[in-house]
């Protein structure tokens, strides 16, 4: 065998310690291949102290608090924009409701609901009030 | 009955915003992707940050994966890349001097001399893996500090089995070299 034989099975063995009888007898002639087969060993030797080493395991619970601090702003948008909305169907409620009670008959329901509607469609500045009321819950976030 | 839930399980759950079935996923796979910085950084701090920065980024990026791969060779090809990326930084900033080198301490008594000598032997074996090109690193990485097979780095690299064998066949030669000089 020679040296470059050698050199070329060493890189070839997938794990080390399988080194063949053949290679064997060569590395006990051969001071520089032993060397190399030396170097070698010193590598794993390396590689297993490296990879013996243990993560903490907090390392959890920082990429969950990493995650879900991104996470939160999106939710934070979200519930202002959602307690407006309720708010504004809340309000209109407010207006049936309050026309039925003040109505005494059942046709006068339908009118007051038509009034309301118009009101709010054909006014000068219609639907300012439901956009207010977003702007402010977005410009106090 | 209660049985393990499966990566695609969780997967399926963490993909609907579900962060607890993630936080499984992390504690099945922090020590693996770990183990992969280490092989890059060679410094549990800094592997372990990495870690982190990988498993940020694979949340992040959750929608995007379709299972056509195991979650688990997703997740390391997100590792081998940030890692490179990280090194190439690393390697930019000690290239500028903004990381000093650990100063020698005196070698006053035998211990210590054997000590030297023990550090020296391992920052020659951390240029050398640090020498290798991208693709050899890792391969070498997966297969030797991951202990995965050739098939799943084959996987990972998106190569053939047979193609990444002889890359790791490559790097083992190129690092023989380096080191018996
Ligand atoms: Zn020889």
């Amino acid at each position: 065998m020679t040296c470059n034989e050698f050199n070329k099975q060493l890189a070839m063995l997938q794990r080390s310690g399988e080194m063949t009888q053949e290679m064997q007898e060569h590395m006990d002639e051969c001071a520089s291949c032993k060397e190399t087969y030396e170097k070698e060993q010193l590598l794993f030797d390396f590689v297993e102290e490296e990879k013996a080493l243990k993560i903490s395991p907090f390392v959890t619970t920082r990429i969950m608090a990493q995650i879900e601090r991104v996470e939160k702003p999106s939710r934070m948008v979200a519930r202002p924009a959602f307690v407006s909305l309720l708010s504004v169907v809340v309000l209109i409620l407010g207006f049936f409701s309050a026309s039925l009670f003040s109505g005494s008959e059942a046709s006068s329901l339908a009118d007051s609901t038509e009034i309301i509607a118009t009101d709010y469609f054909f006014s000068a500045n219609p639907g300012s009030q439901i956009e207010d009321i977003w702007l402010n819950s977005y410009s106090y976030e | 009955m209660h049985t393990t839930p499966t990566d695609s399980d969780l997967v399926q759950q963490a993909q609907d915003g579900r962060t607890e079935a993630f936080s499984v996923l992390v504690d099945r796979y922090r020590q693996k992707v770990f183990q992969t910085c280490m092989g890059f950084l060679h410094n549990g701090d800094d592997a372990e940050d990495l870690t982190q920065e990988v498993f940020v980024k694979a949340w992040n990026a959750l929608s995007s994966f379709d299972g056509r791969a195991a979650f688990s060779t997703w997740l390391y090809r997100i590792a081998v890349n940030k890692a490179i990326n990280k090194t190439r930084k690393n390697k930019l900033r000690s290239f500028t001097g903004i990381i000093d080198e650990v100063t020698e301490s005196g070698y006053a008594d035998e211990d210590a001399e054997i000590n030297l000598m023990r550090r020296e032997q391992r920052e020659q074996i951390k240029s050398a893996v640090n020498r290798l090109k991208s693709r050899q690193k890792k391969a070498f990485v997966l297969f030797y500090y991951q202990e995965l097979s050739l098939a799943e780095v084959a996987d990972v690299l998106e190569m053939s089995p047979k193609a990444t064998e002889s890359l790791i066949f490559r790097a083992r030669k190129r690092l023989q070299g380096w080191l018996s000089r």
